[in-house]
């Protein structure tokens, strides 16, 4: 084959998509920046983390409430995705006859040492800022305005619009010898069918870790 | 310039596709030991334990056994076998700690043994106290405080009057803390006196139960469960529990109305046929001396898997994502009409390893492709190696397109991406694809949907 006509392949090959060199913010110049919650006040938090048995389970990320200290009734809600780890019980602590002084360190250590740093060490998919006064007349807190929400994609590019509706899903599969019930895998966030951040638990390690265990039992 | 980057996209092209047909496929990450790694662990294992008991020997706890005389060594001595008596190994692999305690030959020898025997049993070594040490010492000051004299279920039991802090209450004590529940006989006349301590798990059910007689010489330990289901099994355990020796049938009945009398809960006639509601929990195993391992939690410590387990003397060059790789994908279609994947991703957004001057990827691809009506799966995986001159790192991007990568799980679907898509029948499919870097264990997924032969 002629070395200009591969040449000329190779060119429309690489030409042929858009050569995007930075991750471009798609909601246009009027869109404001995503929150910077660096020095808010953090006032829940969770991790997003799943059970698949007694002995094994994994986590995924974490989910963040802020207060702004400027501003109370403001709020900002951060979705941060981590590189998931599964955790693997040994026997030895389902076995009743260790229980005691020993189960206090057992699964604390190592689990909160990984979390803490995965805290900082995770990126952010989601924000979504909103906020609240108080309804005197059924005592409670009520919405001012709209969400504001930032949502980043697999591709890379943030989505901004307002009152948007986040979908959540966890997506499973079914591990041959390990029963016919479905794992769930991993979580997916989206906006719709082609905006959406996912995240997934190597299925090797579900694999290994349900092994380990003997299927959990 | 043109040239020179037509050039390189070429290389980095060629790189690809070459060590594309050159899978290997194998990328399941070792983490169950085999029998080399189990050989391996055993020997560190020994070696470690080895090293301790050296350690323990060396402030001048070695040479033949010593038997104190009366005087302040002896009574220091006395003092923290007291103590720590219980929590000194006499058997299994730490079995050497009783002979090295009996070879310690002075005060300076004695302190020096128990602050090792401390340290390895030290459960956080980031924290400047040794919890396991304050909490065994707390138990202590509350076994010396007498903190069952005013115990709303027990009170008046004193430890001083059951041996003490070598005594069964006091080691079941100093293992277990504070029982949930206590309770005692309140007349007995043949029957020994009575007392259950109970210690309940997290869904409330007796984990452990502890039960003591007391025929006029202290509380201890009952310790022969042989139950009460037959007449002679109901005769020897009623014989063990009788303060007055019974000699005919009157007396086993009198003996089993008084043990009926004393026990509205059931707790002693539960305690009497078993030691725990688990029926693997043993009496005997609970009150071991607990191995380092056990105290520190290292023996049943959860195993980790996703870790990157990333070597110091590798240099890398990371992207700007803690977590994630991101991309495109897309679902083409040639002239032939042929279906295929292709996968847009930066030079920048993945991962390298430098080796001298060229940049290394190792990832892990795997398609999933799923008819969303019948939502039946053909799976596709493949391993990609990927490599490139340093000095080309940029954030241009590039293709991956392994339409013709052979399938490691070729078994089950078919033996390249291009020849699933034809096996295909019509339909509409969710193709999901994921990218795993296997060094860094960072990942990318994404989802097309197309409709096929419709």
């Amino acid at each position: 084959m002629p070395k200009s006509l591969v040449l000329l392949c190779l060119f429309l090959l690489f030409f042929s998509f858009p050569a995007r060199v930075n991750a471009q913010d798609v909601t246009g110049p009027d869109s404001p920046d995503r929150p910077d919650v660096s020095s808010w006040t953090l006032v829940s938090s969770s991790n997003i983390s799943v059970n698949v048995s007694d002995s094994v389970m994994y986590y995924l990320g974490f989910d963040l409430e802020f207060q702004n200290p400027n501003n109370p009734n403001e709020r900002v809600r951060q979705i941060r995705m981590l590189i998931p780890f599964v955790v693997v019980k040994s026997k030895g602590l389902l076995d009743k006859n260790y229980a005691d002084a020993a189960v206090a360190y057992v699964t604390d250590g190592t689990e909160r040492a990984l979390l803490k740093d995965y805290a900082t060490k995770s990126d952010v998919i989601l924000y979504i800022r909103w906020s609240i006064e108080s309804d005197v007349s059924r005592g409670t807190k009520k919405l001012i305005g709209e969400n504001e929400v930032w949502f980043w994609n697999a591709s890379g590019e943030w989505v901004y619009g307002r009152n948007l509706r986040i979908n959540k899903l966890m997506p499973s599969e079914t591990f041959s010898g390990f029963g016919n019930y479905p794992i769930i895998v991993g979580v997916k966030y989206s906006l719709s069918r082609d905006i959406y951040n996912s995240t997934e638990v190597p299925y090797s390690f579900i694999f290994i870790a349900l092994r380990a265990t003997k299927g959990g039992k | 310039m043109m040239f020179n980057r037509l050039g390189y996209a070429f290389c980095l092209i060629l790189i690809c596709t070459l060590s594309l047909i050159g899978c290997v496929g194998k990328n399941q990450p070792k983490v169950s030991p085999d029998k080399v790694l189990a050989e391996q662990a055993k020997i560190e294992q020994a070696k470690r334990i080895n090293g301790y008991l050296d350690r323990l020997r060396a402030g001048g706890c070695n040479g033949k056994e010593v038997k104190p005389a009366k005087g302040p060594f002896k009574d220091h001595r006395d003092k923290l076998f007291s103590s720590y008596g219980f929590f000194i190994n006499k058997s299994g692999p730490y079995k050497q700690e009783e002979k090295i305690f009996k070879q310690c030959q002075s005060i300076k020898a004695l302190d020096h043994f128990f602050e090792i025997f401390w340290s390895i049993r030290d459960p956080d070594i980031n924290t400047p106290e040794n919890e396991n040490k304050e909490l065994i010492d707390k138990r202590i000051s509350e076994i010396k405080n007498e903190i069952l004299r005013t115990d709303q279920e027990i009170s008046g039991t004193l430890f001083v009057s059951n041996g003490g802090l070598r005594g069964d209450m006091a080691h079941v004590y100093l293992f277990r803390g504070n029982p949930h529940y206590k309770v005692k006989t309140l007349k007995t006349n043949r029957l020994a006196d009575l007392m259950a301590w109970v210690y309940f798990d997290d869904n409330q059910r007796p984990m452990y139960v502890f039960l003591f007689y007391d025929k006029g010489s202290g509380f201890q330990l009952f310790r022969n469960y042989r139950g009460m289901d037959t007449v002679e099994t109901l005769m020897e355990t009623l014989k063990d529990l009788a303060r007055i020796y019974p000699t005919s049938e009157e007396d086993y009945n009198r003996l089993y109305q008084e043990l009926i009398d004393n026990d509205h809960e059931y707790i002693f006639r539960f305690a009497i046929r078993q030691f725990s509601y688990y029926l693997d929990i043993k009496l005997d195993k609970v009150l071991n001396p607990p191995t380092p391992e056990s105290m520190t939690a290292k023996a049943i410590q959860p195993k980790i898997l996703g870790i990157p387990d990333i070597s110091k003397d590798i240099k890398m060059i990371m992207n700007e994502n803690f977590a994630k790789i991101m991309g495109f994908s897309q679902i083409t279609r040639n002239t032939s009409g042929e279906y295929g994947l292709r996968l847009i991703v930066s030079i920048a957004g993945i991962d390298w390893q430098d080796t001298r001057g060229r940049l290394k990827s190792v990832l892990d691809l795997s398609v999933s492709i799923m008819n969303e009506k019948t939502r039946e799966k053909k799976n596709f995986a493949c391993s990609l190696y990927i490599e490139m001159p340093a000095d080309k790192h940029s954030k241009a991007n590039f293709p991956i397109t392994p339409n013709n990568v052979p399938n490691r799980e070729s078994v089950m679907n078919g033996a390249t991406l291009s020849e699933i898509f034809k096996t295909l029948p019509s339909g509409d499919y969710e193709v999901k694809i994921y990218l795993l870097d296997r060094t860094t264990l960072k990942s990318g997924i994404w989802y097309e949907y197309v409709t096929i032969g419709k």
